[in-house]
């Protein structure tokens, strides 16, 4: 095959990445709601730390939806949340304490996308500054 | 005038003229061969370092900042490998190639990592082998890693065929129960179907007689990694396991054997009855891809049935002793050497990380380059050297943070990738002198 095509072609994973990072970016950018959670903490080598979030619907403010009715179809029955081996420990005794919200960007006809998590009303960041 | 004896004499000169060139190039391109595997291995401890990296997600770092400075290294890399493909560095290209296809692998990661994306490792492995296609293209060797990878991507929709006719058919009524026994019989199935492949591919072969030829070896290349890519079931099919322990009193290390070495066993009696070789090697080496794979993954250590230490130290050097016997038996003397070659570095790697086992070590590598030196080896020669290279980078890759694992992997990639292109460089010098003696 003629070199040229070939080069092309190398540049065909950078556009196909490119184009999901913009649509998830775009996806970040819908109506934000929270979600309680329950989970555990599982972990893997190929993905790093994570934790896996079960949406607790019966902890869940409905009134943030539409009709005041949490859409529970168009919600995943898990989901994961990328964080540090370090911080696992702590994070899943705040889980089990059921002080852990989820934020999603959210719009119907959309898959929701996390964008936060909470921990007492902290986003992420702020509870990991407080943990230093 | 030219007399035909003259005429005859110099076709034969120019014949033979050719031979020798032909056969220094055989011999340039076998060494070669020797450098690539080892320069893949490299590649790879590169991109494994790349993945931990990403893995070790730093938070600290805006996630702009992440996703941008990945775009920047993809072009940098697939500017490289269009860099070697232009001045024509066959050797780099391929570095470059195996590299890029972890940076994709890492940066799908990324941006999983970034936007909490709930999906198997499968779909991402699906994701990486369609859109890093183009790269077995430049660098052929790559179908190593991209079949296995497709196929693993593949193999998830059993996984969900599995779930899906359990909720619809089994509904909630004692659903545990059945699901657990169903479950059984489902694996049961996925692992045995492998066999049913073989045996369908088998009686196919031996009973189409006017097959065109140039189809048969593509096919048994894809044949081969399909049956051990079934194979990767067999982790799925051994979770179904500890129920019946009760009843089957068996190591670990014989349940995980036995499969694949009656597998092993129709495939060489069936190749054997009709005196042909077979995709066999493949199929072993995909064993130990699949060994490999199902000892860094973290999901099957959690269980308590699992003999951890057994299959780690065990199955790789089971599957290479069957490799070497059989190259050996079907006259294969590169699957062979490369067999040896994987035996010496298993029983090498894996001394402990402890100063006096490494001086063991070492003395091993520097007795292996003076008997290559003696005996005008210069493949044992070049491994030797790499092999204490090595040797000397497990010593010190004893890393428990995954920041400081990609950074070591990393470095260590690099190191080993520039001692193999040094060896191939000056190590003429040496040998130069050595043929003057």
């Amino acid at each position: 095959m003629n070199t040229k095509v070939l080069a092309s072609l190398l540049l065909l994973p950078i556009i196909v990445l490119a184009g999901s990072m913009l649509r998830l970016s775009y996806m970040s950018n819908f109506e934000k709601v929270e979600v309680a959670v329950q989970g555990y903490d599982p972990k893997d080598f190929f993905s790093g730390y994570y934790m896996y979030l079960r949406p607790d619907w019966e902890k869940t403010d409905c009134t943030q939806f539409a009709d005041n009715v949490c859409p529970k179809d168009d919600f995943n029955t898990t989901y994961t949340f990328y964080i540090k081996r370090e911080q696992s420990e702590k994070l899943t005794q705040k889980v089990n304490a059921g002080v852990v919200k989820l934020q999603f960007s959210y719009s119907p006809g959309f898959e929701p996308i996390i964008t936060d998590l909470f921990v007492d009303g902290k986003s992420f960041m702020e509870y990991v500054n407080t943990q230093k | 005038m030219v007399t035909k004896k003259q005429l005859k004499a110099a076709q034969v000169e120019q014949k033979s003229g050719e031979k020798v060139e032909s056969a220094a190039q055989t011999a340039s391109t076998r060494e070669n061969y020797w450098m690539m595997v080892l320069l893949y291995f490299a590649s790879f401890l590169v991109g494994l370092g790349i993945v931990a990296e990403v893995a070790a997600n730093w938070q600290a770092i805006p996630n702009a900042v992440k996703l941008g400075g990945a775009l920047v290294a993809m072009l940098i890399n697939s500017g490289a490998v269009w860099w070697t493909m232009k001045t024509d560095k066959p050797i780099l290209k391929q570095v470059f190639a195996c590299i890029y296809a972890f940076l994709i692998m890492g940066v799908i990661g990324l941006i999983g990592q970034i936007y909490h994306l709930h999906s198997h490792m499968a779909n991402a492995c699906l994701l990486w082998s369609l859109i890093s296609w183009p790269l077995i293209l430049i660098a052929p060797r790559l179908l190593w890693l991209w079949t296995p990878l497709f196929f693993f991507g593949c193999r998830y929709m059993p996984h969900v065929m599995d779930d899906l006719v359990i909720e619809e058919v089994l509904g909630s009524a004692d659903a545990s129960q059945q699901y657990r026994f169903n479950n059984t019989i489902l694996n049961f199935l996925r692992g045995y179907l492998a066999f049913v492949f073989i045996l369908i591919y088998e009686l196919w072969v031996n009973f189409d007689k006017k097959q065109d030829k140039t189809v048969i070896n593509p096919l048994r290349f894809y044949s081969g990694m399909f049956l051990l890519n079934m194979y990767s079931f067999v982790p799925y099919f051994a979770r179904a396991l500890p129920q019946m322990d009760a009843q089957l009193q068996m190591p670990t290390f014989f349940r995980f054997v036995l499969p694949y070495v009656i597998t092993a066993g129709i495939v060489y009696f069936l190749n054997n009855k009709t005196k042909r070789k077979s995709f066999m090697p493949l199929f072993l080496i995909g064993v130990i891809i699949q060994q490999a794979y199902v000892s860094l993954s973290k999901e099957y250590s959690s269980h308590s049935w699992w003999s951890w230490q057994e299959i780690n130290m065990m199955l790789p050097i089971v599957f290479c002793l069957l490799m070497a016997i059989y190259a050996k038996c079907h006259k294969m003397p590169r699957l062979f050497k490369l067999s040896v070659m994987a035996i010496i570095f298993w029983f090498v790697g894996t001394f402990e990380n402890h100063i006096f086992d490494l001086l063991p070590s070492l003395i091993i590598c520097a007795v292996i380059c003076l008997l290559a030196y003696r005996l005008r080896s210069r493949r044992w020669f070049n491994t030797g050297v790499i092999l204490a290279v090595i040797r000397i980078l497990c010593y010190y890759g004893d890393v428990e943070n995954l920041e400081h694992l990609g950074l070591y992997l990393i470095g260590a990639g690099i190191l080993i990738i520039a001692t193999i292109l040094l060896l191939m460089k000056y190590s003429k010098v040496l040998w130069e002198k050595k043929d003057e003696h």
